[in-house]
C-alpha cells in the first residue's frame, strides 16, 4: 500500500475520534481507573508479607509494571467491530474492487485510533501515575528502542487478532459473544493484568503455544528491564515470527471470505 | 392496573424479540461464562500466590464476588436497553417514544431484556454456593430473608447509576465512553474489596459513587466479619435505603433530561 | 355533538437552537477539544396558521427551513421557545400523552414497527399502546387491509419488508387508533413510483372518506400537487405562502413559457411585445411572456402570423419549479 494514502487514512481516522471531546476526557478516567485499581491491588498483597521480592517483582516492579501494561494496552485501543459493521451495512463488497489492501486500510484505520489513544489517554495517565507512584524505568536508549520495536510487533499482533475476530462477521449474524470471547482471553493470557510469571506451572506451556504473551506482556518486561537485551532481541524474533503465522491465518480467512461474498452476495 | 397490562405486553414481546435469535443467545451465555471464567482465573490466580486479600479469604472473596454477580445480572435484565441508550438518542429513535401515550423511561426500559443475563445468575448462584461453603457461612433466617433485600438494594444502586449516565445522553449525545466507564469499568473497583483502597477512594465508594454497598459493606453481616478502615457497623445495612436514594435521584435526573431534550432536540 | 372545526392552530410559534460549532481540518479539531463557538439559530421564527378538519395540508421548504421542527412541536416532542400551539384543542407541549393518543406520526426514514417481530405483532403491541379496544382494533385493521394490501405482509418480520411495504404497515401503524390528525415526514422518500402511487391513493381515500386532517412534509412535488389542496411554504423559519395549491401559480408565475416547434431553425424570433426567447435547441424554441399584461391568444397569434409553426403548447409550470424559483429568484425554465 502506499505510504501517503495510508498516512490519509491514519489522519482520517485520528480526526474522527477527536469528534468527541467529551469522550475523550472520560477515556482518560477510564484508563486511570484501572491503574489505581491494580496498582492499589499489588500494594495490598505485597503489604501482607514481610518478603519483598514476589516472583521476581519487588513491589516497585510490580506497579511499575501495573502502569505501563495498561498504558500500552490504551494504546492498543481500536475499534474491533469496524468489519463487522461493514459486512452488516453492506459496504464491504466496496473493498472488493478497492485497488488497496483491505488489510493495510484497516490497520491505517486502527492506527489513527491508537495515535488518538495514545496522545489522549496514555501520556495522561502516564504522567499521572509518575507524580502519583512509586515508578522505576532504567533509561537506556537501546533499551527504549528495542521495546518500540517490540510494541510495534505488539501492536500488528493485536491488530491481526482484532482482523480474524472481525472477519468472523462473514459466517456469523452476530459476533459480539467472540469479541467477548476474544477479550477474555486477551486480558488473562496476554499479561494485561497479572504478569505471567505470577502463572502457576500448568498454565505455562498454554501460554507458551499462545500468540497473546507478545501482545503486551513482553514489550512490557523489556521497558522495566525485566527482559536482558539479549532476551530483548529473541523476544523480537518470536513476535516476527507469529506475524507470519497470523499474517497467513488473516490472509485465509480473508480469501476465504471474499469467495464467500462472490458467491453469496452479502 | 391498564398501564400494568401495556408493560406486560410490551415485556413478553421484547422477549419475543430476542427470542427469534435463539443460536446466538446461548452463545451470549457462553461468552459471559468465558469472560467471568478469566477473571475468576486472574483472581485464583492472586490468590493462589497471595492467600487472602487484606484478610479476605478465598471463600470470603468469592462470596463477595456473587453479591456483584447477582446486582449486576438483575441489573443488565432490566435495564440493559440502557447502555445502547446514546444510539436512540442520535438516530432520533426517541422522538418515536415521544409521540406514543406512556412515559418514556417505561418504554425504554421495557424495550429490551437481555435475557443473556441468565449467565450472569448462573455465575451469581455457583458463587454463592462456593462461597458459602469455604467461607463457613452460616445461613439463619435473619440472612436468608435478608439476601434478597440485600441483593434488590445492590440492583438499586447499580440500576440508578446506569440511569443517570445514561441520562447524560440527553446533553452530550453521545456518550458511550461515559457508559463504559461508569457501568462498566467501575465494577472493577468491587472485583476486590473495598479496603484495599485508600481512605479516600473508601470514601468515594461508600459516599459519592456508592457501589461499596452492592457487595462489600452488606458482606460483613453475611460473613459475620467486623469491619475495618471507613466501615461503621451501621453501614452494613445501608444497601436498601443507599439503593431508594440512588434511584430516586436517578429518576429526576431522567426526568431532568427529558425536559432538556424537549427544549433543544437532537 | 358540537366539534370544534379547527384541528390545529399556531399562533406567533417560535423555536431557537444553542449550536456549538466543532472545528475543521486537523487543528481545528484539536482546538475544538477545548473550545467552541456557540450560536443560536432560529429555526422556527414566529408563524402562525391554523388548520381545519379534514384539511389536507402540505408543509414544504428546504432543508433546515423549519418543516420538521414545527412537526415536533406539534407533536409534543419539542417545547417551543415562544408561541403557543394547539392540536385536537389539546396543547401538545404540556399534555404530550394525551396529544399522542389523538394523532398518528410518521416518520418516513425510520419505522415505528418492532424490527425482529412480524407486522402482526407490532400492530398488537400498538393496539394495546393506545388503548384500542380488540372490536375497534379488529374492524380497523379489516379496513386498512383492504385498502393497503396488508395481508400478505402480515406474518413476515419487519426486517424482511421492502421498503414501500415498510411503509405501507407504518402508515397502517399510525392509524391502528384512528387518531383525527396525522402528521406525515417523508412518507414516500426512497419509494419507487408504483409505491408513491399506492401510497398516495391511500392517503387521498382516508382523507376523503374518515376526515382525516393530514400534514404532509414532503421534498416531492408531485405529492403535493395530487393531494394536497393548501399549501404552506416556509423559508428560513418563516412561512412564505400559506394558501391553496392552485393559487400559488397565479400569486407567483408572471410569465408563461410557451414551447414552439418551427419547420426551419433560422427564425430569430424578435420584436414581439413582451416576449423573450429563453431557451433553443434545433427548430425548437422555448420563449416566456408577461401573463400579466398580454393575453396569451395575442401573443400566439401573432408568432402563428409570422412564422410557419409545426407544433405549439403552452407549458405550466410545475409547483416544484415555481417553489424552487421562490427560492433562487431565478429565470423560470421548463424542467426538460
Amino acid at each position: 500500500m502506499n505510504p501517503k494514502l495510508f498516512i490519509k487514512f491514519v489522519s482520517v481516522s485520528f480526526q474522527k475520534q477527536v469528534t468527541y471531546r467529551f469522550d475523550c476526557f472520560v477515556g482518560i478516567v477510564n484508563g486511570f481507573l484501572y491503574v489505581f485499581i491494580f496498582t492499589s491491588l499489588w500494594k495490598a498483597l505485597y503489604s501482607q508479607f514481610d518478603t519483598t521480592v514476589h516472583n521476581g517483582y519487588t513491589l516497585t516492579a510490580i506497579v511499575t509494571y501495573a502502569v505501563l501494561v495498561m498504558a500500552v494496552r490504551i494504546s492498543f485501543t481500536m475499534d474491533d467491530s469496524i468489519i463487522y459493521r461493514k459486512v452488516m451495512d453492506g459496504s464491504i463488497a466496496m473493498e472488493l474492487i478497492r485497488p488497496t489492501s483491505f488489510f493495510f486500510m484497516n490497520l491505517a484505520e486502527n492506527v489513527g485510533h491508537s495515535l488518538f489513544h495514545m496522545m489522549a489517554r496514555t501520556v495522561p495517565i502516564v504522567v499521572i501515575s509518575v507524580l502519583l507512584f512509586d515508578i522505576y524505568i532504567p533509561l537506556e536508549v537501546i533499551r527504549i528502542l528495542l521495546f518500540l520495536v517490540s510494541c510495534i510487533a505488539g501492536y500488528i499482533l493485536v491488530s491481526m487478532m482484532n482482523f480474524i475476530a472481525g472477519l468472523l462477521s462473514f459466517w456469523f449474524i452476530e459476533i459480539f459473544p467472540f469479541l467477548l470471547f476474544k477479550y477474555a482471553f486477551y486480558t488473562f493470557f496476554s499479561g494485561g493484568i497479572v504478569p505471567i510469571d505470577f502463572f502457576p506451572e500448568f498454565l505455562k506451556p498454554i501460554v507458551a503455544l499462545l500468540p497473546f504473551q507478545y501482545m503486551l506482556y513482553f514489550p512490557t518486561t523489556i521497558l522495566i528491564g525485566r527482559a536482558s537485551l539479549a532476551d530483548a532481541q529473541s523476544i523480537i524474533v518470536a513476535q516476527l515470527i507469529w506475524i507470519v503465522i497470523m499474517g497467513v491465518i488473516c490472509h485465509l480467512m480473508w480469501g476465504a471470505g471474499k469467495k464467500k461474498l462472490i458467491i453469496q452476495g452479502g | 392496573m391498564e398501564s400494568i397490562k401495556i408493560y406486560l405486553t410490551l415485556f413478553t414481546t421484547s422477549i419475543k424479540a430476542r427470542m427469534e435469535y435463539k443460536a446466538s443467545f446461548l452463545f451470549y451465555v457462553f461468552a459471559i461464562l468465558s469472560f467471568y471464567a478469566g477473571q475468576f482465573g486472574l483472581l485464583f490466580i492472586l490468590l493462589n500466590r497471595f492467600h487472602e486479600i487484606k484478610g479476605w479469604s478465598v471463600g470470603e472473596m468469592v462470596f463477595l464476588y456473587s453479591l456483584q454477580a447477582f446486582a449486576f445480572g438483575f441489573t443488565n435484565l432490566i435495564f440493559s436497553q440502557l447502555v445502547n441508550f446514546d444510539k436512540m438518542i442520535v438516530d432520533g429513535e426517541f422522538d418515536r417514544v415521544l409521540v406514543r401515550p406512556l412515559s418514556p423511561l417505561g418504554q425504554v426500559i421495557f424495550s429490551k431484556f437481555e435475557v443473556s443475563t441468565a449467565a450472569h445468575l448462573i455465575i451469581g448462584f455457583t458463587a454463592l454456593y462456593f462461597g458459602s461453603c469455604y467461607a463457613n457461612i452460616e445461613w439463619t433466617l435473619y440472612k436468608v430473608i435478608l439476601f434478597p433485600v440485600i441483593v434488590t438494594g445492590g440492583v438499586l444502586i447499580a440500576g440508578g447509576i446506569r440511569l443517570m449516565v445514561t441520562a447524560v445522553a440527553f446533553w452530550t449525545l453521545r456518550n458511550r465512553s461515559l457508559v463504559h466507564t461508569v457501568i462498566f469499568s467501575s465494577k472493577e473497583f468491587i472485583n476486590y474489596p473495598v479496603n484495599i483502597y485508600n481512605m479516600g477512594m473508601q470514601f468515594f465508594l461508600t459516599f459519592v459513587f456508592p457501589i461499596a454497598f452492592i457487595n462489600f459493606y452488606p458482606a460483613h453481616f453475611f460473613l459475620d466479619r467486623s469491619g475495618a478502615g471507613l466501615l461503621h457497623p451501621s453501614l452494613e445495612m445501608g444497601t436498601p435505603i443507599v439503593g431508594i436514594v440512588v434511584i430516586t435521584i436517578s429518576i429526576f435526573s431522567w426526568k431532568a433530561g427529558v425536559n432538556h431534550y424537549q427544549s433543544t432536540g437532537s | 355533538m358540537e366539534q370544534n372545526k379547527i384541528a390545529i392552530k399556531v399562533k406567533d410559534l417560535s423555536k431557537d437552537f444553542d449550536i456549538s460549532e466543532s472545528g475543521r481540518g486537523f487543528s481545528g479539531k484539536l482546538k475544538a477539544l477545548f473550545y467552541r463557538k456557540r450560536k443560536i439559530i432560529t429555526a422556527v421564527d414566529g408563524i402562525d396558521f391554523e388548520i381545519k378538519r379534514g384539511e389536507f395540508v402540505g408543509y414544504v421548504g428546504e432543508n433546515g427551513a423549519g418543516k420538521s421542527t414545527t412537526i415536533k412541536m406539534l407533536t409534543g416532542i419539542l417545547v417551543p421557545t415562544s408561541g403557543s400551539a394547539e392540536v385536537n384543542g389539546i396543547v401538545p407541549f404540556k399534555e404530550r400523552k394525551k396529544n399522542a393518543a389523538k394523532i398518528g406520526v410518521v416518520f418516513g426514514q425510520r419505522t415505528q414497527l418492532w424490527w425482529d417481530l412480524p407486522v402482526r405483532e407490532s400492530f398488537d403491541l400498538l393496539r394495546v399502546i393506545f388503548r384500542v379496544s380488540r372490536t375497534d382494533f379488529l374492524s380497523q385493521i379489516k379496513k386498512l387491509d383492504n385498502a393497503l394490501g396488508l395481508k400478505p405482509l402480515m406474518d413476515m418480520p419487519v426486517r424482511k419488508l421492502s421498503l414501500g411495504q415498510r411503509m405501507r404497515c407504518d402508515i397502517a401503524a399510525s392509524l391502528i387508533h384512528n387518531p383525527p390528525v396525522l402528521f406525515l415526514d417523508e412518507p414516500t422518500i426512497g419509494l419507487d413510483v408504483l409505491a408513491k402511487e399506492s401510497i398516495r391513493n391511500f392517503l387521498a381515500e382516508i382523507n376523503r372518506d374518515e376526515g382525516t386532517t393530514i400534514i404532509l412534509t414532503t421534498h416531492d412535488m408531485n405529492d403535493i400537487e395530487q393531494l394536497c389542496k393548501r399549501l404552506i411554504i416556509l423559508e428560513e423559519g418563516k412561512i412564505m405562502y400559506d394558501g391553496e395549491t392552485e393559487l400559488l401559480k397565479q400569486k407567483f408565475v408572471h410569465e408563461k413559457v410557451i414551447e414552439v416547434e418551427f419547420y426551419d431553425d433560422g427564425n430569430t424570433i424578435q420584436g414581439i411585445p413582451g416576449v423573450t426567447v429563453v431557451r433553443e435547441q434545433g427548430c425548437k424554441k422555448w420563449l416566456t411572456f408577461d401573463n400579466d399584461n398580454y393575453g396569451i391568444g395575442e401573443v400566439i397569434g401573432t408568432i402563428a402570423s409570422r412564422y410557419k409553426i409545426k407544433d405549439i403548447s403552452v407549458n405550466e409550470p410545475s409547483v416544484e419549479s415555481i417553489i424552487r424559483n421562490i427560492y433562487n429568484n431565478s429565470a423560470m425554465l421548463p424542467t426538460t
